[in-house]
């Protein structure tokens, strides 16, 4: 399959995927053109592997938690190191975080790997083997990041859930 | 409820980017990445390696003693010479990534920034103005317009007029028009020293100030971001902590943790351990968050314990 046509019928997913992660629109574009540029580079190497959707998954995963790119400084600088004031749109941020519910607050509050552990698990559906391949760890591990991240999301959470990865 | 979590994941999906946008950067980026390598090649006898050492977060696990932050200058340098109507200053930002400055009117508001690490201003498909000589971009909404132009020493300006949050100016040429005026009158010669009614008078590790808002609406009231790092375009800024102090109700997180009283006065434990908020101070809410932006991913567990983050609010002088 040539990088043009993989593209097309992955980008839907990797969108989803990675905008789910950063829950940001800019950092979510920032994310998957910088995959997709670097996959160009690679293709030869990434579509001769048996999934190359999870290759791309695995570097939008990677590329969300390094927080490698000038975007991510930034942001960091700015918005994390200045939480309400030193982000222009104070208004604007503090309006937009009221339209969202106390659970996706909360959700966006997680440690960028249980947060992926959760979005892998519940919505994208893979079990511990799949999510440990992803992150680059042990099945045990995702296990952990699961439960500290229910943990902490407990309150808001009607009743306990399962993954595949739990039956 | 596993609905439950699936639909605030969803929920997220609201922020999802235009496929079409994306696939166009990418084009443009494997262009000019082309054309880079083609010149890198040519270059290549002449080049030399950069080594660059990375911030560990490991050097902090040694934490010797409690540290003494010294003074800080930052000031913006911003100054727009027209303004529209009724538009008073409500708050200033500068630090190691940038500046910037905030305005509001009665039923509108202005937020002028100036990213310095940020040189990409090019974005598909907005309209290309002229401003003072050189090539801007202007995104125009029903309710908002920004302007995007390059800054003389290379970062990136963005000029935002917007509708205000109690109701809207009628038509979105007002804002397109304003912005621009802004845009155009805008200089970078000022000095305008940010400044806050408080200071950390001990910190966990050597940290200095990255970082530092004002907010001119409750004087004294801001932010401080201290790091161990310079956070600057070459270097993270490793492990620090945000200081804040404001009255706005959006400083207390959803599900904060009674904890034992800070200097007196109730506080709180909230974001697994990442942020201690002590109410009734002086007016309003303090709020101390453990910070990491490094080039290793940011550990599960927080890079500052809470014991350490009690440590700086019980000593967080206000000076009003």
């Amino acid at each position: 399959m040539d990088f043009e046509r993989f593209v097309v019928a992955q980008l839907p997913g990797l969108i989803r995927y990675s905008t789910m992660l950063a829950g940001d629109r800019d950092l979510a574009q920032d994310v998957v053109q910088d995959v997709l540029v670097r996959a160009h580079d690679r293709w030869p190497r990434i579509s001769a592997t048996d999934r190359p959707d999870l290759y791309l998954k695995r570097m939008v995963t990677n590329e969300y938690l390094s927080w490698r790119r000038s975007r991510a400084r930034r942001a960091a600088t700015l918005t994390r190191w200045g939480p309400t004031l030193a982000a222009p749109d104070v208004a604007d941020h503090a309006e937009a975080t009221a339209a969202r519910s106390e659970l996706n607050q909360q959700l966006a509050a997680l440690p960028g790997r249980q947060r992926a552990v959760l979005i892998l698990g519940y919505y994208e559906g893979c079990d511990d083997a799949e999510i440990a391949d992803l992150l680059g760890c042990s099945p045990g591990s995702v296990r952990t990041y699961r439960s500290r991240a229910l943990a902490a999301l407990r309150a808001l959470l009607a009743e306990p859930i399962t993954t595949r990865g739990d039956r | 409820m596993r609905a439950q979590l699936i639909a605030a994941l969803e929920e997220s999906l609201r922020q999802a980017p235009d496929p079409d946008e994306i696939l166009r950067g990418v084009h443009v980026r494997i262009r000019r990445r082309r054309q880079r390598r083609r010149l890198v090649l040519a270059c290549a006898s002449l080049g030399t390696v950069a080594v660059v050492l990375a911030v560990s977060i490991a050097t902090l696990s040694i934490r010797p003693a409690v540290f003494s932050p010294g003074p800080y200058d930052w000031a913006v340098t911003l100054e727009p010479d027209w303004l529209p109507n009724g538009m008073v200053l409500s708050s200033m930002w500068s630090g190691a990534t940038g500046e910037g400055l905030s305005y509001r009117a009665e039923r509108a508001s202005l937020h002028i920034s100036h990213d310095t690490l940020t040189t990409a201003v090019d974005q598909p498909g907005w309209e290309h103005i002229e401003v003072n000589g050189e090539t801007a971009w202007v995104e125009s909404q029903a309710t908002q317009a920004l302007v995007v132009f390059r800054s003389p020493t290379g970062g990136r300006v963005d000029v935002r007029y917007a509708a205000g949050s109690l109701a809207s100016l009628p038509g979105a040429a007002e804002y397109r028009t304003g912005a621009v005026r802004v845009a155009q009158s805008l200089r970078f010669d000022a000095h305008r020293p940010v400044r806050v009614g408080f200071a950390a008078r001990s910190l966990p590790a050597p940290m200095t100030v990255v970082a530092v808002s004002a907010n001119l609406e409750t004087p004294g009231q801001g932010h401080l971001g201290y790091a161990t790092g310079p956070g600057d375009q070459q270097t993270p800024a490793g492990v620090g902590v945000a200081i804040v102090v404001d009255n706005r109700a959006a400083l207390m997180p959803v599900t904060p943790t009674r904890r034992a009283d800070i200097q007196g006065r109730p506080a709180y434990v909230a974001q697994g351990g990442r942020s201690i908020i002590v109410t009734d101070f002086h007016g309003g809410a303090l709020r101390i968050d453990a910070l990491y932006d490094g080039r290793d991913p940011e550990p599960s567990d927080p890079v500052l314990s809470e014991d350490e983050l009690v440590m700086v609010a019980e000593n967080v002088p206000w000076g009003g």
